[in-house]
């Protein structure tokens, strides 16, 4: 190696050479004899090359951060994407004897398997703040407000059309026969609630059945509620029209007006927030109910405060800015669980 | 005598059998590298959940374009980089800044009670390089880091920070100049003690010379 070029080096010049640096972050034998020999034939560089190398293992020493604790949690990390990954894409091979015959039967039976599933009762279910639409097998659709489920058979081709719910849905049925006179039963079409049965007719209406209370609004067409009222005991009906909306709880109608606007109890649709002069405990339960927030008030008789007018929000943390601020209490929000505290107490 | 140049035999064969398909040598690559990686990105950032992302995504990644990859000339090179560029691109979408090529953070850090420095002498020094470092500008403190800490060339820094060599060359100077100011007005008696305090705990200092 030649060191001549080194004689006129100044700390600069060695603070930015390749080979003195290798030599100071990783020395060996071979560059510890080459330096030590020109340090030995040009004392007076020993000054400049300690000071240089000094500077950088000074610099060095500065803190690290390895992360070490957390390699092998974030190895797994990387094998579990990978694997996923690798799980879509599909491989070709070929299958052993003994694994064809298995997958023979494994055939066999998954036909079984699949007309079973073919047959089986459809069951839809929403989580919390999540809307479905469903089309059922006659091409009616119904939309699933959150934390709802409905249940109905695979297959409609004889008798009634029959759906099950728990929750809130918006229901968009095909007509089949205008001639509401003359029902086949097949042309029926009946959704059950926990407590009463709604029969109808081709029209668009809204279902909530929750906390053993249901309401149903209709925004176009004819319906009929059937329902068992205890104070009365006895069996009813009530045929509704458009803009027509009862609430049944406890086993009696609680219930009857017309709406104003039929349209506004579908907005939950559109994931719009929408209230008209509620009370807290009217939006506490649409915030429990179809997005999962669990709501605790300070005092109970919070519950019977009213936000007057209308409320016309598009999400939740909206909603609760308009709550704290209209009603002068105070939201605090720690994930899915709010506090309500009155700021006057 | 190149080392920092080329890569090494182990790397080399590493990355070709990684690329083949062979999940050991991928598994090594990142325990090869995890330190360093998450050394390096800590630098731009205090944020550890983003730099373990970063890792993160920059393996899964290569796995998933494994055959699409070339040979680098230097694994490592290639590792930082795209670190380097998979980190900004995740400071850039959690901010407001666009620019953010010439507007980032490159940390220093030392902690003065170092257990590993004993020498008085040594601690002055590493505050005199601390003060220095902090009055430069990211891209120069990124270059020192480069140099110095992962021992890297001209060619390779430009090829990492994505500027053209002139200017790695430039930054450098720069910075060096300032660290040369540093000594210049230092205390003659660190001058002193850098020339006779030599200890024997750094095994480059010479003893035969004596």
């Amino acid at each position: 190696m030649d060191s001549s070029k080194y004689v006129t080096y100044t700390l600069q010049n060695f603070l930015d050479d390749d080979l003195f640096i290798q030599w100071v972050i990783s020395p060996d034998e071979e560059t510890n004899l080459f330096w030590n020999s020109f340090i030995e034939q040009f004392p007076g560089k020993k000054g400049t090359i300690t000071q240089a190398a000094q500077i950088i293992t000074t610099y060095r020493k500065q803190d690290t951060f390895y992360n070490e604790d957390r390699q092998a949690l974030v190895w797994n990390r990387i094998e579990a994407a990978v694997m996923e990954q690798q799980a879509i894409k599909p491989k070709i091979f070929r299958m052993p004897q003994y694994l064809r015959i298995a997958a023979m039967l494994l055939l066999v039976s998954s036909i079984g398997l699949a007309l079973w599933l073919y047959n089986k009762d459809r069951t839809v279910t929403t989580t919390y703040g999540e809307l479905r639409t469903v089309t059922l097998p006659d091409q009616s659709t119904v939309v699933l407000n959150g934390n709802s489920t409905i249940k109905y058979a695979a297959h409609w081709e004889k008798g009634p059309r029959e759906v099950w719910i728990t929750g809130e849905g918006f229901f968009k049925v095909r007509h089949i026969n205008r001639d509401t006179l003359h029902i086949k039963t097949s042309e029926r079409f009946i959704v059950h609630c926990s407590d009463v049965n709604i029969e109808v007719l081709g029209t668009t209406f809204n279902v909530k059945n929750r906390h053993n209370k249901t309401n149903v609004g209709l925004v176009n067409g004819k319906i009929r509620v059937d329902y068992f009222d205890s104070v009365l005991t006895s069996h009813n009906a009530l045929v509704m029209k458009p803009g027509d909306y009862i609430e049944y709880a406890h086993k009696h109608l609680v219930e009857k007006r017309k709406l104003a606007e039929p349209v506004k109890i579908t907005s939950w649709t559109q994931h719009l927030l929408r209230f008209s002069d509620a009370t807290l405990n009217e939006i506490t339960e649409t915030l429990q109910d179809d997005y999962g927030y669990h709501v605790s008030l300070a005092e109970p008789s919070m519950a019977a405060m009213r936000i007057e007018g209308e409320i016309n929000v598009m999400s939740v943390s909206e909603l609760l800015e308009t709550i704290s601020t209209t009603l002068h209490v105070q939201v605090k929000q720690t994930d899915k669980n709010i506090t309500i505290i009155s700021q006057n107490p | 005598m190149t080392s920092a140049k080329a890569n090494s035999e182990k790397d080399i064969l590493l990355w070709s059998s990684f690329k083949l398909g062979d999940w050991d040598a991928y598994a090594e690559l990142y325990n090869n590298y995890f330190k360093l990686l998450n050394n390096y990105g800590h630098k731009f950032t205090g944020d550890l959940s983003l730099i373990e992302d970063a890792v993160h995504d920059l393996f899964v990644k290569l796995w998933n374009t494994k055959q699409n990859l070339g040979n680098p000339e230097s694994v490592k090179n290639y590792l930082f980089k795209s670190l380097r560029s998979i980190i900004f691109r995740k400071l850039q979408s959690g901010s407001k800044f666009v620019g953010i090529d010439d507007d980032y953070s490159f940390a220093f850090e030392v902690s003065f009670d170092h257990q590993y420095i004993a020498d008085e002498e040594e601690k002055k020094l590493q505050a005199g390089i601390k003060s220095v470092v902090q009055t430069l500008p990211a891209r120069q403190r990124e270059i020192i880091y480069l140099r110095f800490y992962e021992g890297l060339g001209y060619e390779e820094i430009a090829d990492i920070m994505c500027i053209n060599v002139n200017s790695a060359y430039k930054l450098l100077y720069k910075a060096l100049n300032k660290l040369q100011d540093l000594l210049h007005v230092s205390k003659l008696s660190i001058l002193l003690a850098l020339l006779y305090g030599l200890k024997t705990n750094n095994q480059i200092i010479i003893n035969n010379a004596f």
